[in-house]
């Protein structure tokens, strides 16, 4: 606990470094992480809103006033380039407005719970069933932010495969159609089965600590 | 000084993949021969080939690796191609891989399953790789005919798969599973032997390029030797399959029959990359990126190689227990 309570702001650190290095080259990907359909100086950082494709705006937006640009450049003032600049060639806003909302807070979901119990493991005595019932409810919570993090990545980079040299569109193989399927298929097949097999060896292996547990009692 | 930079690298690929498909065709071997043993020959089995197999396939991925970044056009045509074998391929090395584990935990008919899917991965990537390799020798020619002869091909591969993993279970252990190993061997290498002699048929017929190369006399004398010596170590290994000859003598032979098939192989494409379609220097990358890699590979071929003698060493002699309960 006392690691996880270390290791989760050091992520949140590099997360940020890893944040301003992709402003730098991949700006269209952030852009549309925080949801700036225009350029703008002092651009507000919108906690949550439902990103508007058609419209080009945000609809129910919650923001800190200038809280993009003091998070980005470290600036209150400065100016946040927006998704109108690389039109067309800019990534679906969506996905990754939803995506990188998810990974953080699961992130900040995991800091806080890591540091209240290891304060709270100071103290003597058994653990409060809640807190106990909360890790069992984390048990997935470093894959779902991955895999939402993982798809803030992927699907930022389009519509570039290499951003500015080559398209995604220019580089995909001369697989057919049905292929595809089927190789797609198979795969979700198989992890799926895959990841049955791990539900059960896990339920079965938390019951037989338990079953210890008692059993020193 | 003027260095052949895409030979250089088309020589490392060929060593990587020959050095994958002895490793793990032996590790794949015995997964292949579970069904034939019991359970608790099952777990020595798996616990002979338990501290190797995860680190003879870094040989594959070292393969395609350099596949992709030495030959990126050929490594486009020939994965293109080869796409549905290499997804099956994967699926099966995935449930191999998974049920290593899990066999040894799983429970009541669960640990049938987990020995089952052991069984059925090695078997699939096997057969998916001998597949492969059917495609590759006759240039991914399409047509009912060229898909058979693959299948043979891939009936081919995993038979010299099961030599070799019976002829590593003679190295590895003792006493009634030994004694079964050498039944198995027998069986293999009669299995390889009929496979050798189809495939080394059939590939000059299905292929001008590959006959041309093989039957221009008087260089066919010449190159007579190399069935001639596969037909040697087929023999001396036959008669080295008895308890009173040293138990690497078996091993080593499969090997040699390996290495000798692998270098007719190489004769029949050279100066190929994919048949007929384009040469090692047509899919090379540019020379500037080459000799970057180079360096690279210099760097991380000793390693493996240092890694691969290292735990061979501390993990040598007859394994006795299982690897973990």
């Amino acid at each position: 606990m006392l690691v996880a309570a270390v290791l989760a702001p050091l992520q949140i650190f590099v997360g940020d470094l890893h944040g301003l290095n992709t402003l730098e080259h991949q700006p269209a990907k952030i852009a549309a992480i925080e949801g700036i359909w225009k350029t703008e100086k002092g651009a507000p950082l919108v906690l949550f809103a439902v990103p508007n494709e058609k419209e080009r705006r945000n609809d129910y937006a919650i923001e800190i006033p200038k809280g993009a640009s003091l998070v980005l450049k470290h600036d209150a003032e400065a100016e946040i380039r927006g998704l109108d600049e690389f039109e067309p060639d800019r990534p679906p806003v969506a996905p990754l407005f939803y995506g990188f909302r998810l990974m953080v807070g699961i992130g900040v979901g995991m800091l806080l719970l890591a540091w209240f119990s290891a304060w709270r493991l100071r103290r003597a005595g058994p653990l409060p069933r809640m807190l106990l019932w909360t890790f069992a409810a984390f048990t997935f919570s470093g894959w779902i932010a991955t895999l939402a993090g993982w798809i803030v990545t992927e699907v930022g980079r389009q519509l570039w495969l290499v951003t500015g040299i080559l398209r995604t569109a220019d580089a995909v193989g001369h697989i057919s159609g049905a292929e595809l399927g089927a190789s797609l298929t198979g795969y979700v097949l198989t992890y799926s089965l895959m990841l049955l097999a791990y539900f059960v060896v896990i339920t079965h292996m938390a019951g037989k600590g338990a079953e210890q547990q008692e059993a020193l009692k | 000084m003027n260095i052949d930079l895409p030979m250089i690298f088309a020589v490392l690929m060929g060593i990587s993949i020959l050095a994958y498909v002895v490793l793990d065709g032996y590790d794949l071997g015995v997964g292949m021969l579970m069904p034939a043993a019991t359970p608790d020959e099952q777990n020595l089995m798996v616990a002979s080939i338990g501290p190797f197999w995860d680190a003879n396939e870094t040989w594959l991925v070292l393969g395609i690796g350099l596949l992709l970044v030495a030959f990126p056009k050929a490594h486009g045509v020939v994965l293109g191609e080869l796409y549905l074998p290499v997804a099956v391929m994967l699926i099966g090395l995935m449930f191999r891989g998974v049920a290593f584990e899990f066999r040894m935990k799983a429970l009541g008919w669960h640990a049938g399953l987990w020995n089952w899917l052991f069984w059925f991965g090695s078997f699939v990537a096997s057969l998916a790789q001998g597949f492969m390799l059917g495609r590759y020798i006759t240039g991914f020619e399409p047509g009912a005919g060229y898909w058979l002869f693959a299948f043979i091909v891939g009936g081919s591969v995993c038979g010299g798969y099961v030599l070799l993993g019976a002829t590593w279970l003679i190295l590895r252990t003792e006493g009634e599973l030994q004694k079964k190993a050498y039944a198995w061997a027998k069986w293999g290498l009669l299995w390889v032997a009929l496979g050798v002699a189809l495939v080394s048929i059939a590939t000059p017929l299905a292929s001008a390029t590959v006959y041309d190369k093989w039957f221009d006399f008087p260089r066919t004398f010449g190159l007579m030797i190399l069935p001639a010596a596969s037909v040697a170590a087929g023999i001396w290994l036959w008669r080295s399959l008895r308890p009173e000859v040293a138990d690497w003598k078996p091993f080593a032979g499969a090997v040699t029959i390996y290495v000798l098939a692998f270098l007719g192989l190489a004769y029949s494409i050279f100066p190929y990359f994919v048949v007929d379609r384009m040469t090692i220097w047509d899919a090379a990358s540019h020379d500037s990126a080459l000799t970057f890699m180079l360096w690279g590979a210099a760097i991380v071929l000793p390693c493996i190689a240092g890694y691969t003698v290292f735990s061979y060493r501390v993990f040598r002699g007859k394994v006795r227990e299982a690897l973990y309960k």
